[in-house]
């Protein structure tokens, strides 16, 4: 089917035809999706827990909230320094606070539960962010982030009840354990500076919905109340978007005392609107991605922004395939260009003597200014690795390379300090005589919104007497990739121009890391659906493995587990792929777009199989296949899994 | 409730006991009174009449001490056969007054072969040569020099000219009639002949006018019959030989009749055409007319020729008033003065239009009083007061200047202590030292934030980052022009972007949409209208829509990061870039600003060069806009009025004014605190409200404050404030439910977000998708809200409330009502209010019940929900 796109008053051929009875589906959709009541759940549900985390060596009382966690008996984490015992578990219903706002019984009427636990942390526990699981009879619950700090954390003291009620004095660095659960909370709380103090404030929370507020006062009240503190303009900015974490710094130009307040956008309160405040001296440690981190191996990432781009990301991405028979690679980028290039640029560092021209350790190039014109574009061979900024609202770098016909390369671009918005890198590949040939836009048509209001918003576009103007300006979108695929099909000069997608930001801080690189077919992003396996006797769970095939990647992907209780074995499965209703379409898949494939592991535990007391960790990996022969193995992922008994067993004890 | 309705009939006088309570607590239920009564009271010594008073009709009397004589023109060339020049013979009396003795003069040449006079002083030219016009009146004798020249050459035939200064003269043109977008019965003619070449067509060739093609539609029938012209409907349907639905315009034997006649029968050419000189700009002679009751002025409208000639045209234009009732205009242009008041004369000529302000004074005064100035605010003000013979109200008293001052610059009432504070403070700069301080103050920030946020329309959409971003631009108070700059230009996620969301649906605003906001906000002008056709009221095409709308074509949101940006690089439908079709020639439109020129050079961000010509210096626009918003905020209406309708046909009440404003707005780095600034320091926003015999009338020249309803937000503030007991702002469902913080205020909200029966009742706007309007209208659901609205009646009563602290710390009823009255009407109590409420407090059945009432009472009243 062919999709005819229009930025403005264009014809929408697809969306004339299909335009209504598309909308009717979406609105019947939608009213049922609305009728539908909430599932009861069939295995432990955690909300949240509070408080959010602790530091390194100590031992604390600590509380989650959840559902079918009556017969909760045990905490369980990766981390075997971090333990857990459950020392009660009550109905919520008596629990609730005085003015705090329903958890999640008042929504559907489900039965809730709140533990208390003892938590210990070892003292060499790494400082990040954990995953804590409770186990019942009923099987392990979801996982709940869990911080573990090197800094001293401090609880929110249960009277922080506003800007304007007598905050506590607090004293940097520490961190602070918070929760807004009623309406309208804000947490407040003081703090006595220099002049010339900085600090920088972050603030965590693993609730998606809540959309936090972090806002610094300056104490002092006004002329006309004597109550009121001015607000430091800075401490406004900030996403529209649920954030997990926002960082501010801010330099107090006059000491004496100031506010720090916790809010919530439009007051909104839930019980797991939880957090985590952190003042610390600017420049101590407070940057962007140090806090509060993440444990574990990064996942392999393909287009994202932060994943890092290193000298050895070609050697990775060989790793992820199946090493050609012989010495040559598959890529068309032949090294013989890298070579000429070199010669005519003499930009590029020593190769890496460990170099076999499949996996070459790359070279960072700096960028330096005046790279700012096509003239002075800096000469590049790929495969290469550029490393720059664009300091400057406007500031464009280019970079220069020649390539001979038939070429196909990638553009890979990291942010490693600041990420979109703040920053979106914009690449674009010039001919020799600066027309543009490729950029990282990637333009798409899809309906991405079905709310109601949305779509009456759409049959109002569409009414007959509005022609075919409506809905194909609606549904044409652009997105900035982080990873494009671009084919040369003639040789010569070209150019990369790397700038921002306006040409009004612009910042030291905003850094970039381009990776040109020939293409490499490969297996990509490796994921693993759920966070946990709950498998009754004689039951079948299924376990989802969703594989990225990246540049083209042939083959096949093999994979495997490990560490499978006694009694459950795996079996291979097939799931048919539910047609998509909208799919989007782009103009250019090549350029922007792996494929997946899905696989279906079916696990069976035995009638006779052992029950788990606690989870074990069930390793899944994964092995590139080609032309008969398997590659390395790559990790997947890890999920806990639990034999329990079966219903009938459940009831009977 | 029954004890609150016995003790407002006590008040109102039923026990005779509360009348200054009723007057001065209760106005709002029988409005009228708080004026009349404190007319009685304030009213300052009237200033003296003159001695001539006004002119009767009638026989002529000559007013006293007349001076200044002029014969206008007093010199002037006339070209061709049959040139004709009028006369007026204008003279200043005693008073200060300049009439007009054009009736009263008897005119005769120094040279009856070359010309000759009519008695009214229309002069017509007979000979080449020069001569002198001469009158005589009131044993003056003046004179006026003339030479003529191309007496033996008629001026060339031209459509543009002669055909349609018949229809504008007729109003045959005019928006209502066949100058409508449409036209009107199936002839279209361009609104008052701003295209004649157009007008020819429709006239000529017939047609039916289409809004989206540039093409006629069937059927293509003429207007005029040339083989027998007798019959053409042109001239057949304005004198009512067919039916007309715009009635009788002429007579068969006028003037116009036998111009059309004569035309039609010449085959209806369109004559002189780029050979024709063209009508630059209108004069017209007086441009103020300062008039008594009675008394009459003729007009003399001149055309100024692209070739640097001049015409006298007054008899061939279209005069309008905008106010018949206070004066009106003959089709000869002859103003007749019929009460005191305001008006403008509107002269409209090929699509030109030039303006006469009138004013009627109900009486001249002979000794005007010395007025004090503080800024050159006052001295256009006061100068203009001076001309209309309108004497201004003395200054406000502190607490007056206090409660307007801190509302007008932070939205916000002043506590009681600050109050006393500034009532006792001696010191001689105290005004100039409040209004510092609450311009550095951080309820200036939120006040200005809520304005801006009204007309930078924020809504729940794109609440969040916008208004923080208006809200950062407050405080740092960036230079407006930089914000303008920043908005209309904005590209990324950051806050100015937001104001391309919709508010409904989320999705981006088509280019047209922002654009007519970007031009509404910033340049005070409405395109809208000319977004389909021409503007139907004035000279914006539809063309110019467009051409302003390319700016905007290339705007490409990135969806992923909700950023915006500029594609010029094209896709696969528009390789070439998005483009801006225009609807109804179906071409694509190239940029152009709204005076047609194009941008030196695109590429890059095309609404960066819109928004450098936008805010140039020499964009008049820009900077009146603001400034007349500004002002609007400080005196309840614009200079122009509606703030957002720039146009020749709107014109500001005080154009010089206006443009001194822009002018120190500008030299100031276009700095809002500056502009604050000197519109609080000057005495004409620091007047009073008292009103004379001669500044009654008067709602636009700014003789005395006006009192203005405050906007439901800030009522609501205040409310809480009196009360002692803050407003729980319930959020809606659909962005979560619960509430607002503790402590927020009305003005912090988002109308969407937070639904509120008050603000509601009392006119606050949802639902932008366009720009906001509020509405002030008195409602009865505002009368039932005062009475049983929990607003009022929960928050008097709660406890920790207000009268609840000052009733627990034993508080005496003396103190309870000055406190009350300082903290609602920023003033004490007069002596008689004091000791007639206490009694009423004593006569209650209960001393908190009295002093609920009381309490109720201040909120009720005018002086309390009114900036005065």
């Amino acid at each position: 089917m062919r999709v005819k796109a229009s930025n403005g008053s264009g014809t929408g051929t697809w969306a004339t035809r299909w335009g209504p009875a598309l909308l009717a589906l979406l609105l019947l959709s939608h009213a049922v999706a609305q009728e539908m009541p909430a599932p009861m759940p069939t295995e432990p549900e955690a909300h949240w827990i509070y408080p959010l985390g602790a530091p390194r060596g100590a031992r604390l009382e600590a509380e989650v909230e959840g559902r079918l966690l009556q017969e909760a008996h045990a905490v369980w984490s990766t981390e075997s320094g971090l333990r857990g015992a459950i020392r009660e578990v009550r109905p919520v219903a008596e629990q609730a606070k005085e003015g705090e706002k329903g958890g999640y019984g008042d929504k559907d009427k489900a039965p809730t539960q709140r533990v208390t636990l003892e938590l210990e942390i070892d003292p060499d526990v790494p400082s990040g962010v954990h995953s804590l699981y409770l186990v019942s009879g009923q099987g392990i619950s979801n996982p709940l982030s869990f911080l573990v700090n090197s800094d001293p954390v401090t609880e929110e003291p249960r009277d922080s009840g506003g800007v304007e009620s007598g905050p506590r004095t607090v004293r940097p660095p520490l961190i602070l354990d918070g929760r807004l659960s009623s309406d309208g909370e804000v947490d407040s709380y003081a703090l006595e500076v220099t002049a010339g103090d900085a600090f920088s404030f972050a603030l965590f929370s693993p609730a998606e919905t809540f959309r936090s507020t972090l806002r610094l006062f300056r104490e002092g009240g006004s002329w006309l109340r004597g109550d009121k503190p001015a607000e430091l303009e800075f401490s406004h900015k900030g996403s529209y978007r649920p954030s997990q974490a926002r960082h501010w710094r801010h330099r107090f130009s006059q000491g004496g005392r100031y506010l720090v307040a916790v809010g919530s956008v439009y007051g909104r309160a839930e019980p797991e609107f939880i957090y985590q405040l952190r003042i610390v001296p600017a420049g101590n440690g407070a940057g962007y991605r140090d806090w509060p981190g993440s444990v574990g191996p990064a996942k392999w990432s393909e287009r994202q922004y932060l994943r890092e781009l290193t000298p050895l990301r070609l050697r990775q991405l060989w790793g992820r395939t199946v090493k050609p028979a012989g010495n040559a690679p598959r890529s068309k980028a032949g090294s013989g260009t890298e070579k000429g290039a070199r010669e005519t640029t003499g930009t590029q560092g020593p190769s890496d003597p460990s170099s076999d021209g499949i996996n070459p350790t790359l070279a960072v190039i700096e960028e330096n200014e005046p790279n700012g014109s096509r003239d002075q574009a800096l000469a590049i061979s790929p495969p290469a690795l550029i490393s720059g900024s664009i300091e400057a609202p406007g500031d464009l770098d280019f970079f220069r390379f020649r390539l001979p016909a038939g070429q196909q390369l990638v553009f890979e671009v990291e942010t490693p300090r600041v990420a979109p918005p703040a920053f979106s890198p914009s690449l674009k590949v010039l001919d020799s005589a600066g027309h543009p040939l490729f950029d990282n836009k990637h333009r798409k048509i899809a309906l991405t919104r079905q709310d109601p209001i949305f779509l009456v918003e759409l049959l109002k576009l569409h009414l007959p007497d509005r022609g075919t103007s409506g809905l194909g300006s609606l549904a044409f979108f652009e997105s900035l990739e982080a990873k494009m695929v671009a084919e040369f099909g003639v040789a010569g000069d070209y150019i990369l121009q790397v700038g921002d997608l306006t040409s009004q930001q612009g910042h030291r801080d905003h850094a970039y890391r381009v990776l040109v690189r020939p293409h490499i077919p490969h297996v990509g992003e490796l994921d693993l659906e759920g966070d946990r396996i709950n498998l009754r006797r004689g039951q079948v769970r299924k376990l989802t493995v969703t594989t990225g095939l990246e540049e083209g990647y042939s083959g096949q992907v093999a994979l495997s587990l490990e560490g499978l209780p006694a009694g459950v074995v795996p079996l291979t499965g097939t799931e048919v792929e539910p047609p998509s209703p909208i799919g989007p379409t782009t103009e250019s898949p090549k350029s922007f777009l792996g494929f997946s494939e899905k696989a279906v592991i079916l696990l069976r535990a035995d009638e006779q199989a052992p029950l788990t007391d606690l989870p074990v960790r069930v390793k899944v990996w994964a092995q590139p296949a080609l032309e008969n022969r398997l590659g390395t193995r790559l990790p997947v992922g890890e999920v806990p899994l639990m034999v329990i008994g079966s219903r009938e067993q459940a009831s009977e004890s | 409730m029954s004890y609150r309705l016995a003790f407002l009939m006590d008040m109102l006088g039923w026990k005779k006991t509360a009348r200054v309570l009723v007057l001065g607590l209760l106005p709002i239920l029988v409005p009228g009174q708080l004026e009349a009564e404190r007319d009685r009271r304030t009213a300052p010594a009237e200033p003296s009449a003159s001695p001539n008073g006004s002119a009767a009709s009638g026989q002529f009397r000559f007013p006293e001490g007349l001076r200044d004589f002029r014969l206008v023109p007093s010199q002037v060339g006339l070209r061709g056969k049959g040139a004709s020049q009028s006369f007026l013979v204008v003279a200043t009396d005693a008073r200060g007054l300049e009439v007009d003795l054009t009736s009263e003069s008897r005119f005769n040449l120094s040279d009856d072969r070359l010309a000759q006079v009519t008695a009214d002083g229309v002069l017509t030219a007979r000979s080449d040569g020069e001569l002198q016009l001469r009158a005589e009146v009131a044993g003056r004798r003046l004179e006026a020099a003339v030479r003529i020249e191309g007496t033996g050459r008629a001026r060339p035939f031209g459509f543009a000219r002669d055909v349609v200064g018949v229809f504008t003269r007729n109003g045959c043109n005019g928006s209502e009639c066949h100058g409508g977008v449409k036209g009107r019965g199936g002839f279209k003619l361009s609104l008052h002949g701003i295209n004649p070449r157009e007008d020819y067509r429709w006239t000529v060739k017939g047609g039916v006018y289409q809004v989206l093609s540039p093409k006629a539609a069937e059927p293509f029938d003429p207007r005029v019959d040339l083989e027998e012209p007798q019959q053409s409907r042109l001239l057949l349907k304005p004198i009512m030989e067919l039916p007309h639905g715009g009635g009788q315009r002429f007579e068969r034997d006028s003037a116009d009749f036998r111009a059309l006649l004569e035309w039609i029968r010449q085959g209806a050419p369109y004559g002189a055409g780029r050979s024709e000189s063209r009508i630059e700009r209108l004069e017209v002679f007086p441009r103020e007319a300062i008039m008594e009751p009675g008394t009459q002025r003729r007009l003399l409208v001149t055309a100024l020729l692209e070739d640097g000639h001049s015409q006298d045209l007054s008899p061939e234009v279209l005069y309008e008033s905008s106010d018949p009732a206070v004066v009106d205009v003959s089709p000869a242009g002859v103003v007749r003065a019929l009460k005191p008041g305001q008006a403008r004369i509107g002269i409209r000529a090929a699509g030109k239009l030039v303006q006469v302000r009138c004013g009627v004074i109900r009486q001249p005064l002979a000794h005007y009083p010395r007025v004090a100035r503080r800024n050159f605010i006052d001295d256009q003000v006061f100068d203009r007061l001076r001309e209309l013979h309108i004497v201004p109200a003395a200054l406000s008293s502190d607490s007056a200047f206090l409660r307007r001052v801190c509302l007008d610059l932070t939205g916000t009432l002043p506590p009681p202590e600050r109050v006393r504070e500034f009532l006792a403070d001696r010191d001689p700069l105290k005004r100039e030292h409040l209004i510092e301080r609450l311009l550095n103050s951080p309820e200036f920030v939120d006040y200005w934030t809520f304005r801006f946020a009204d007309f930078f329309r924020v809504v729940y959409r794109n609440a969040y980052s916008y208004k923080s971003w208006i809200r950062e631009s407050l405080a740092r108070n960036k230079p407006y022009d930089h914000m303008a700059r920043e908005r209309v230009a904005a590209q990324g996620n950051g806050g100015p972007t937001r104001h391309f969301i919709k508010s409904i649906s989320g999705e981006m605003m088509r280019p047209h949409e922002k654009m007519g906001e970007d031009v509404r906000v910033f340049l005070g002008i409405r395109l809208d209208c000319a977004q389909c056709h021409d503007h139907p009221y004035e000279t914006w095409t539809q063309d110019q829509f467009w051409g302003i709308t390319a700016f905007y074509g290339q705007l490409t949101r990135i969806r992923g990061l909700s950023a915006f940006m500029d594609d010029i690089s094209g896709n696969e439908e528009q390789p070439e870039g998005p483009k801006v079709m225009h609807p109804r020639r179906r071409r694509e439109v190239a940029p152009r600003f709204l005076d047609g020129s194009p941008p030196a050079a695109m590429g890059g961000n095309p609404r960066e060069k819109l928004a450098d010509w936008m805010t140039a210096p020499d964009n008049p626009y820009f900077s009146q806009a603001i400034v007349n918003r500004v002002w609007a905020n400080f005196f309840g209406k614009g200079l122009v009025e509606p703030v957002d309708d720039f146009r020749p046909g709107n014109p500001p009440s005080h154009p010089e004014l206006l443009e001194a404003l822009a002018r120190d707005f500008r030299r100031s780095g276009y700095d809002l605190k500056h502009l604050m600034r000197v519109i609080a320091r000057s005495a004409t926003y620091q007047l009073s409200g008292d009103v004379n015999s001669t500044n009654r009338e008067d709602e636009v020249n700014h003789a005395r404050a006006l009192p203005r309803r405050l906007e439901a937000e800030i009522l609501l503030d205040a409310i809480s404030r009196v009360t002692g007991i803050a407003e729980a702002f319930a959020v809606h469902e659909y962005v979560g439910g619960g509430t607002e913080p503790k402590g927020t205020r009305a003005i912090e909200l988002v109308p969407e977000v937070t639904p509120s029966q008050f603000l509601e009742v009392y006119g606050r706007p949802v639902g932008r998708d366009s720009m906001p309007w509020r509405d002030y209208r008195s409602t009865l659901r505002q009368a039932l809200h005062l009475l049983v609205g929990s607003t009022y009646t929960s928050k008097i009563a709660a406890e920790g409330g207000r009268v609840d602290r000052l009733l627990s710390a034993g508080t005496s009823d003396r103190e309870i009502v000055r406190e009350l009255y300082l903290a609602a009407l920023s003033r004490f109590p007069t002596a008689e209010e004091e000791s007639r409420l206490q009694a009423l407090i004593e006569g209650s059945p209960s001393r908190r019940k009295g002093i609920e009432n009381l309490a109720w009472g201040l909120l009720a009243s005018r002086q309390f929900t009114y900036n005065h």
